[in-house]
């Protein structure tokens, strides 16, 4: 889950920057329009939190102009007006959600998960792929009843797999979806986590459901029989 | 309440009384007067007409003409009665109509001016009813002893009935004219005030939140054009204050709600899970500069809303307007020294009459700004001039105003966005033009020169008089 935060008051980029990445989400952020459209062209984001008031081009310009260019990725619009009229501008412009400031942060999480599972198709929020289970609300993962704890980067990896089943996964996928722009994409940091991700799946010698596909990347499957 | 439309009626009302009161009593008194000059010339015509007649005969042998000129038989009209009697010379009665049973009454002095040949007049009351006779001296051929007197008399019952009948007749027709009157009275009043009601209507549909409708009722009609001018004026005015309240209140919901939504989302976050010391010491550092962030804020919204509210400045003195720029130097000292940026103060020091406290505030926000748009190793110059008035200029050797932004320079809540604008509230400038014009001054961006040139304009008072000679021979 790759987010774009597009907030001009730097505190507050800092601090939503922090409890998303703490939750797993890979952020980046935009401070002002014109960067933010830049980047929301770029990347393949997950969700747009996107400030109304910035220097620039506005936070309605701004979700007006991306839905005109066909870009679909939900907005959750963040405004320090309330009124019904702004909030019925903002969701006109083009968002799917709005949230008021100053805001309580799990309420900002519960809205951005509620958005990308309705974007995920998966409404419920609990993903199953044959003996493994993932909740996306409560990021409770269990493989036969045995709960398996993650790290959050882990998690969105798993997550992300278990939302693409038996589907070929590139490494460029995982590092647009799961990291932010700060990660050299040269790396092997992808490899390292799915590795670790493995370990922690395959305890007690559980079979393997995350396949190397050689060259390429990964896919979520289960091992063929000998 | 009192009502327009009543007053108006009452007024045309009692107009319509006192004419109608008027035109009745002079016709009444009119009619009266035709009436009894009638009656009067009846009478002497009669008397006129039995005289020549009965100036042949000796007195008691005179027979009035009843049948023609005296209603003599029963029933006659009682306007027609006439009354006629003979009276000799020394009063004694001696002919009378027949319609008499007896003798009329002769008037005291009625015989003395017919002895001098003189016709006289009298109304008195006889037997119950009020008579009106005349006296004709009436001399017989026969007896040429003496004159005698004819009265010829008729009854003023009906002239007064027909008087009274009139009366009647004009009071009613006034009381009729009055009631007339109040009813026409109410009409016009409510024809006259219907463009008001109209434009009333309007106003009271207009609500609070709809200030850009304005009143077209009437607007056109010369007596009311005035009146919605005027109402219509009034509303762009409210419209104005309203749209610059709403502004200044969206602004400072937002500049509030910026570091609440830091500090708030700072705290959720550091309370989510167990951190580190370390990490608690960085929230709590961040949390203190929001609140140092949200105190600056109150404290200049505190300042714009007394300064809103026009109060009279609390504290006032004589002081030298180079000791409020020393102050405000020696305070920004450390600033200006992190920020390599030096002052150069020009000017002999000038006396106003002012608030240091306020004063100081509006000098050190203009320093500040100077400060934070000067370049590294640059100088900001402040100069003091002046004759009438106290001009302190301060001058930096920044980039200067975007031509764009000049116009919302005192804006409050404006913001240079290229600038360094992360300390700021806003609000400086906006205040110290509040405060300059507190004191009666006024505060102005000059121009670029590169750098931004800002002009404070305060009233100068006359240094403190040297003492007097004679005051210093006393001592």
């Amino acid at each position: 889950m790759r987010i774009l935060v597009v907030e001009d008051d730097r505190k507050t980029a800092r601090f939503l920057k922090q409890g998303l990445e703490e939750e797993g989400y890979a952020i980046d952020v935009g401070s002002d329009g014109d960067q933010a459209s830049h980047l929301a062209h770029v990347n393949p984001y997950d969700l747009v939190i996107l400030d109304v008031q910035l220097p620039g081009k506005n936070g309605l310009v701004l979700a007006a102009e991306l839905r005109r260019e066909g870009i679909k990725t939900p907005i959750l619009m963040l405004t320090a007006r309330d009124t019904t009229r702004d909030t019925i501008r903002g969701l006109d412009a083009g968002a799917d959600d709005y949230l008021a400031k100053p805001f309580d942060f799990e309420v900002l999480l519960a809205r951005v998960r509620a958005i990308t599972r309705r974007q995920s198709g998966e409404p419920t929020g609990l993903l199953h792929f044959e003996d493994l289970d993932l909740n996306r609300l409560t990021r409770l993962v269990q493989r036969g009843g045995r709960r398996i704890d993650l790290s959050p980067r882990e998690f969105r990896l798993l997550e992300h797999f278990m939302l693409h089943p038996l589907q070929i996964v590139t490494r460029t996928q995982l590092l647009q979806k799961v990291w932010d722009m700060s990660f050299d994409p040269e790396t092997n940091v992808v490899d390292a986590h799915v590795s670790n991700l493995r370990k922690k799946l395959e305890e007690g010698n559980a079979a393997r459901l995350i396949q190397t596909v050689r060259h390429v990347g990964y896919i979520l499957r289960a091992p063929e029989p000998i | 309440m009192r009502s327009f439309r009543h007053a108006l009626a009452i007024r045309i009302a009692l107009a319509v009384l006192v004419l109608s009161v008027f035109i009745g009593l002079s016709s009444v008194l009119a009619l009266r007067s035709i009436l009894y000059r009638q009656l009067d010339a009846t009478l002497l015509h009669l008397a006129e007409v039995e005289a020549q007649a009965g100036a042949a005969t000796a007195g008691s042998d005179f027979e009035f003409h009843e049948g023609v000129l005296l209603a003599s038989r029963a029933g006659p009209p009682a306007e027609l009665t006439r009354y006629a009697q003979l009276w000799t010379n020394d009063g004694q009665p001696l002919v009378r109509s027949r319609n008499l049973k007896e003798n009329l009454d002769l008037p005291a002095g009625a015989l003395s001016f017919a002895a001098r040949g003189e016709v006289s007049w009298n109304t008195h009351v006889w037997r119950g009813q009020r008579l009106r006779c005349v006296l004709y001296p009436l001399r017989l051929v026969a007896r040429s002893h003496g004159i005698h007197v004819l009265q010829v008399a008729a009854p003023l019952e009906p002239v007064e009935r027909t008087l009274r009948q009139f009366a009647l007749l004009v009071g009613l027709s006034t009381l009729l004219a009055t009631i007339a009157g109040y009813s026409v009275g109410r009409l016009l009043a409510r024809l006259a005030l219907r463009p008001t009601r109209e434009i009333t209507e309007q106003a009271e549909a207009l609500e609070a939140g709809s200030l850009t409708a304005r009143i077209t009722a009437h607007a056109e009609v010369d007596e009311f054009s005035r009146l919605v001018t005027v109402l219509n004026g009034m509303l762009a005015r409210l419209e104005d204050a309203f749209q610059v309240q709403r502004r200044f209140t969206a602004d400072a919901s937002h500049e509030l709600r910026a570091p609440l939504t830091a500090l708030r989302g700072e705290i959720d976050i550091a309370l989510r899970k167990d951190r580190t010391a370390e990490e608690y010491r960085t929230t709590l550092k961040r949390s203190h500069e929001e609140v140092l962030r949200l105190v600056r804020l109150a404290d200049d919204l505190l300042t714009l809303a007394r300064s809103d509210a026009a109060l009279p400045l609390e504290h006032e003195e004589a002081l030298g307007i180079k000791s409020v720029l020393e102050r405000v130097i020696s305070r920004v000292a450390p600033t200006a020294a992190a920020a390599a940026v030096g002052f150069a103060v020009n000017g002999a020091d000038r006396q106003v009459l002012g608030d240091p406290g306020i004063l100081d505030r509006v000098v050190a926000n203009l320093v500040d700004n100077a400060i934070k748009y000067s370049p590294s190793g640059g100088t900001v110059h402040l100069t003091i001039e002046g004759e009438a008035e106290v001009v302190l200029t301060v001058a930096d050797e920044g980039p200067g105003i975007p031509q764009g932004d000049i116009r919302h320079l005192f804006t409050r809540f404006f913001r240079d966005v290229a600038g360094p604008r992360a300390e700021g509230t806003g609000l400086g400038l906006a205040i110290a033009r509040a405060g300059a014009e507190a004191h009666d001054g006024h505060l102005d961006f000059i121009g670029n020169g590169p750098g931004a040139i800002f002009r404070l304009t305060l009233t100068r008072i006359p240094a403190r008089p040297a003492v007097p000679a004679a005051a210093a021979a006393d001592g």
